[in-house]
């Protein structure tokens, strides 16, 4: 009887071991995926940003002290790395199709 | 001894939450908020404009109408046009120690400009951190501005009089303008407005 305990106790810590290896594994691969994910959409989300900021300025016959270099006409291009993120400048030229929601 | 692996096992569910959404922070950019920066520059932009332009409509009206009111025979229209323009120009005066906004300052000026100076001029702003007046211009309380006012007087009682702010200039490519330049230290945006050439104000 007290050895069948000692087995059960054995399994029972292994079976926790190795979930607690793979959630090591996990926390690890979660950490390099989200901060690959979060680089991704931060580069998209800064040029989108940044082509609605160049609207404002342009709309509002500003100087744009922002700037940037990229991409070709209508859209702009942002590099990092191996990264790219593109996004459309309207010049204040927004075509909204009839019934979409703005 | 479950226990303390229960434990482990929520904080490194907890770990893993937060390795994933810890780069998050990140998604904001220098950005953010120009674009509104820039709608606000625009708003007091047009605030100052409009000021201008009100308050030379103004001061039109009441110094004329003072003129007029004395007697005939000490009138001529030299005299009035004079009297026009020393009324705009007192008013001009008070405008230029009015703030517009605490987040902007706001430089009010005379003088011959380009079509380039808008754009030059802003730049000239961002990069030196402090708002600026045109190469060559005067402040508009500056009696030299009388020259950019030019006034239209009424010949019938039921007419008007009207002005317009503008100058020729005797070099190509430069015209006489009243504007403004401004800029503000706390968004680090700048404007140069000037009233329209073609505009009369009545």
């Amino acid at each position: 009887m007290k050895g069948q305990v000692t087995v059960e106790e054995l399994i029972s810590l292994s079976i926790y071991l190795l979930l607690l290896s793979m959630l090591v594994t996990a926390t690890l691969h979660l950490k390099e995926s989200g901060e690959n994910w979060s680089e991704q959409i931060s580069l998209r989300a800064e040029a989108g940003q940044l082509a609605r900021t160049e609207d404002a300025f342009h709309t509002n016959n500003l100087y744009n002290p922002y700037n940037w270099s990229g991409g070709g006409t209508g859209y702009l291009e942002l590099q990092k790395g191996e990264l790219e993120a593109t996004a459309p400048v309207l010049w204040g030229k927004a075509e909204v199709a009839k019934g979409e929601p703005i | 001894m479950r226990g303390y692996l229960s434990f482990l096992l929520v904080l490194s569910i907890m770990v893993c939450i937060f390795a994933f959404l810890a780069p998050f922070p990140n998604l904001h950019s220098n950005s953010d908020y120009a674009a509104i920066e820039a709608e606000r520059t625009n708003s007091i932009s047009m605030n100052v404009k409009e000021a201008l332009m009100l308050s030379t409509s103004y001061w039109l009206r009441t110094s004329a109408l003072a003129y007029d009111s004395l007697p005939e025979e000490e009138k001529n229209p030299v005299e009035r046009e004079l009297a026009i323009k020393a009324g705009i120009l007192s008013g001009w005066a008070l405008l230029s120690a009015h703030s517009f906004s605490e987040d902007f300052e706001v430089q009010l000026w005379c003088g011959h400009i380009t079509a380039d100076t808008k754009e030059d001029l802003s730049k000239q702003m961002i990069e030196s951190g402090s708002v600026l007046s045109c190469t060559g211009c005067q402040p508009m309380y500056s009696p030299s501005c009388a020259e950019f006012i030019q006034v239209d007087q009424k010949e019938l009682p039921e007419e008007m009089d009207k002005v317009r702010l503008a100058s020729s200039s005797p070099l190509p490519t430069f015209f006489g303008a009243v504007g403004a330049s401004i800029y503000s230290p706390k968004y680090g945006t700048a404007n140069v407005v000037y009233v329209p050439l073609t505009e009369w104000i009545q």
